[in-house]
């Protein structure tokens, strides 16, 4: 019982950590994201945490505060990764989800803080990047289309994908996730 | 000296009286040449949105056989009504479109079913006319005034309007609550061109609107021999009657000249459906008593 509560208190600051630390736009931007792309009205961000020693070995940042398991009525539906990666002159906030298998189920630029290279929002382009797996490896030209005029950004985001889905894959052998 | 200026003063002020009848006659027929049989086709595309996230819909195309049936003819007031001709047999009643020279009184839709109303002077809209677009039950759409402009061989009006989400989108879309309109109506060669660029918007009390995405609509009418729709011509004249009933009921409506707010249904369904599938012909006491009861 004594650990139910601690588990439950861990999860409700977990929760409010994540509601404290994220502007509020980016804070709805992701809820919208996760709700369009599950068909779900409510779901749990639970935070997935990640000991120092882990977190050396992959190559996304972990912050205690960008991985997360989704959950709607108590049942896993997936996962997801919050990022920064960097445009032409600033960074953009990106949005991996991924299905319970790990698969991707969507990638979402959530904010881009300059007029060069917008056309990465594009779920055109985005697309791309659905159904790879933890196991993929990405090359622009090859298994991602790269975009005229938006060359910086569209290496970025392959380049963080890549580091995610590595990232996914390192703790997937952890049994972390 | 003095007769002089008194001769060349009258001269000017009947050339520009004449200037003025002669733009007003080539607005009617502008407006008027909208009326007819047409072939239309219906595209629109979303286009820029300010969020990156924003995932635009899909196209929206389509295509009708469209009648439009003049149905009043006034000095300043012309009307037009919109039939649509499915499979050459089938007809439904389509929107409105009410032309009124220099008018001053305004329903603008300001979302929730509701319109602000509003007045302008008469010198805002000198030499202006006013479209009224009307929902296929006769209930108010939106609204706007601008000046016919006959230049370069083109003949055309423009006006932005505040209006309620389009019916391809009524009951698909709830993330945004305010259609702001750009409407362009030109008249062409082949027929007519109904081009819009529109802004959907999110609105809500005491903040500033929100702009989600913008939209072009490309409605290309091309006219066909009237024959074609006689099918929609045979309909109107057998409901005219019905409809003017209608149409009067809501102009009385209007003529409180005050804010309006409308039920979307009653009882589980739209005005449209209660006038569209009625079991029997309604007299002018039970259409009145309907549409009160859509009317808060």
């Amino acid at each position: 019982m004594f650990k139910i509560i601690i588990h439950v208190t861990v999860f409700f600051f977990l929760a409010s950590f994540t509601q404290n630390s994220w502007p509020e736009i980016l804070k709805e931007k992701v809820e919208n994201a996760i709700t369009s792309t599950f068909e779900v009205e409510t779901f749990l961000l639970e935070e997935i945490t990640v000991n120092d020693e882990l977190k050396n070995k992959v190559p996304s940042e972990i912050n205690n505060n960008n991985l997360f398991k989704l959950k709607s009525n108590n049942t896993l539906i997936g996962y997801a990764y919050v990022g920064k990666a960097p445009s032409m002159k600033k960074e953009f906030d990106y949005i991996i989800l991924f299905d319970k298998d790990l698969i991707i189920k969507k990638s979402k630029v959530l904010i881009y803080r300059e007029m060069h290279g917008q056309q990465i929002g594009s779920q055109r382009w985005l697309k791309q990047f659905i159904d790879k797996s933890k196991n993929d490896t990405l090359e622009i030209g090859k298994d991602i289309s790269g975009i005229s005029g938006a060359t910086i950004s569209t290496s970025s985001m392959t380049k963080a994908t890549n580091n995610v889905l590595r990232t996914v894959n390192i703790l997937f052998e952890s049994d972390i996730l | 000296m003095m007769r002089k200026t008194i001769t060349l003063l009258t001269f000017s002020l009947l050339c520009v009286g004449l200037n003025a009848q002669s733009k007003k006659k080539q607005d009617i027929k502008a407006i008027k040449d909208m009326c007819g049989c047409y072939e239309v086709s219906f595209k629109y595309t979303e286009t820029f949105a300010p969020e990156i996230d924003y995932e635009k819909a899909h196209d929206y195309t389509s295509g009708a056989l469209e009648w439009a049936q003049l149905i009043e003819d006034d000095k300043d007031k012309i009307s037009i009504q919109h039939l649509l001709v499915i499979n050459d047999s089938m007809v439904i009643k389509h929107w409105r479109q009410d032309w009124l020279y220099e008018n001053t009184n305004f329903y603008r839709f300001n979302g929730d079913s509701s319109w602000k109303f509003e007045t302008k002077s008469k010198d805002e809209v000198k030499g202006q006319w006013t479209q009224n677009v009307y929902q296929v039950d006769d209930s108010p759409r939106y609204s706007g005034s601008a000046t016919w402009i006959h230049a370069d061989g083109k003949n055309y009006w423009e006006n932005k309007a505040d209006s309620p989400l389009p019916r391809r989108e009524y009951t698909k879309r709830s993330d945004y609550n305010i259609m702001k309109r750009g409407n362009r109506h030109e008249i062409t060669s082949y027929g007519w061109l109904h081009e819009q660029d529109n802004d959907k918007i999110i609105r809500e009390e005491g903040k500033d609107d929100k702009l989600l995405v913008q939209e072009k609509g490309y409605n290309v009418y091309t006219k066909v021999d009237d024959s074609k729709c006689k099918v929609a011509q045979d309909w109107w004249a057998a409901n005219h009657d019905t409809w003017k009933t209608v149409r009067n009921k809501w102009d009385d409506v209007l003529a409180r000249n005050k804010d309006l707010k409308l039920k979307p249904k009653v009882k589980d369904k739209a005005l449209y459906e209660y006038l569209f599938y009625a079991q029997k012909e309604m007299d002018e006491s039970e259409i009145s008593s309907l549409v009160d009861k859509f009317v808060e």
